[in-house]
């Protein structure tokens, strides 16, 4: 069978490729050099005396957008020990029940109440029944080796679903009835 | 299912994880401000107050929050966490943005998963690149040929037009450390994009959880294959 063709693992600077990191890597794997990456020379230029062949010359590519290379996201690592997805059933003057699935899968379901306080203030509006969040447990170990125990709650943002789209999804209920004959 | 969770659980933890998606279409990079998915309660409004924003331009935008990395171009929208415990709120981020700007013509995504693992040992390190790309195919060809980039691509496992690929290489990030990629690319007809993201967003929605545990299935299958 003929392989799929390779051109949307093409650098990122032709604007097709999925991938989120293209930097070539620096060093080499397996012997050749020692793993202190500071003993390394940078042999990306290597990589321009490779042959390509030109895409598609009739199509016009444009002028390459090259990203700054920025410091990591974030400096402390996360490590998870359990995550649930939490249901709102009912919310309380100063709590809220929830229905938790472990996203593990190594519990049952069950009920649990949580403090509003525990609610970033800014999702505090969202605390209503039916509203789903996510609720991680784990540490969080600093760049110095620093471990804390972690609880995140976070609650799901989704615009609400337009006329438009609640129209369609009541028609493909309708035809799914009708396929299933079910009145 | 429950045996790749055992085989995940028991091998050693990647000192960096990283989920992003990447999205190829036609998009007004000026939209996408941290003020604008504030305002559309995309994001909390003290989350829009404290990013930092590296550059808003028309032809590009990039910036940060505490938990999100997100570069748009005219042609390109990548969104990035390190954060695993932000892993499926960026999944929400991505469906609520194009749910908002549902006439936005994609027809590519590629669901990412990044993971660096720190080796035992330099030997541990080198066996990595033995066991991927043997050198005895090499030997009399190049002078101590070593692994720099391994890429192999496979094809979907579902019914979805795409590919799997995977990249394997040394890691940047962390001293001797092996980084693996897993880009899980979906594509549609260019003419269905031009109706929109509906069809990809479908994809994003249904096949986000497979995905994410298929990527982690391949990334500690070749961590552990002997």
């Amino acid at each position: 069978m003929k392989p799929e063709p390779l051109q949307t693992v093409s650098s990122p600077q032709k604007g097709l490729s999925t991938f989120d990191t293209p930097d070539l890597p620096l060093i080499y794997i397996d012997d050749f050099l020692p793993p202190d990456r500071h003993n390394v020379v940078n042999h990306n230029a290597e990589s321009e005396t490779i042959y390509s062949p030109p895409d598609d010359s009739s199509k016009q590519i444009n002028a390459p957008v090259v990203f700054p290379r920025t410091p990591p996201l974030i400096q402390e690592h996360f490590i998870p020990l359990q995550k649930w997805e939490g249901v709102v059933d009912q919310v309380k003057s100063d709590y809220f029940i929830a229905r938790l699935v472990d996203q593990t899968g190594t519990t049952p379901d069950e009920l649990a109440e949580f403090m509003l306080d525990e609610v970033s203030k800014g999702d505090r509006t969202l605390v209503k029944p039916g509203a789903i969040f996510y609720w991680n447990i784990g540490y969080e170990e600093s760049l110095g080796g620093q471990r804390k125990r972690s609880s995140i709650i976070r609650f799901r943002r989704l615009p609400a679903w337009s006329a438009h789209e609640l129209e369609a999804a009541k028609h493909d209920a309708d035809r799914t009835r009708d396929i299933l004959n079910w009145r | 299912m429950e045996g790749f969770k055992d085989t995940a659980m028991a091998s050693q933890n990647p000192e960096i994880s990283s989920v992003s998606v990447v999205l190829i279409g036609s998009f007004n990079p000026q939209i996408f401000q941290p003020t604008w998915f504030s305002c559309e309660e995309l994001i909390r409004k003290e989350e829009a107050e404290a990013a930092k924003i590296q550059i808003i331009h028309p032809e590009v935008v990039v910036f940060d929050l505490e938990w999100l990395r997100m570069e748009v171009t005219r042609d390109r929208f990548v969104a990035i966490t390190e954060k695993e415990s932000s892993f499926d709120i960026l999944r929400d981020l991505v469906l609520g943005t194009f749910r908002i700007l549902r006439h936005t013509p994609i027809r590519m995504m590629g669901l990412n998963r990044d993971m660096h693992f720190r080796m035992a040992s330099e030997e541990e390190w080198h066996a990595v690149g033995h066991r991927l790309a043997p050198k005895e195919p090499w030997n009399g060809i190049i002078e101590k040929p070593g692994m720099r980039t391994l890429i192999m691509q496979g094809k979907r496992p579902d019914d979805f037009k795409g590919f799997i690929v995977v990249r394997v290489e040394p890691s940047l990030r962390v001293p001797q450390g092996v980084h693996i990629q897993v880009n899980d690319h979906y594509q549609i007809e260019d003419q269905k994009a031009m109706d929109g993201c509906d069809i990809i967003m479908g994809i994003l929605d249904s096949s986000w959880k497979t995905s994410q545990e298929r990527s982690k299935k391949i990334i500690y299958d070749l961590m552990e294959a002997k």
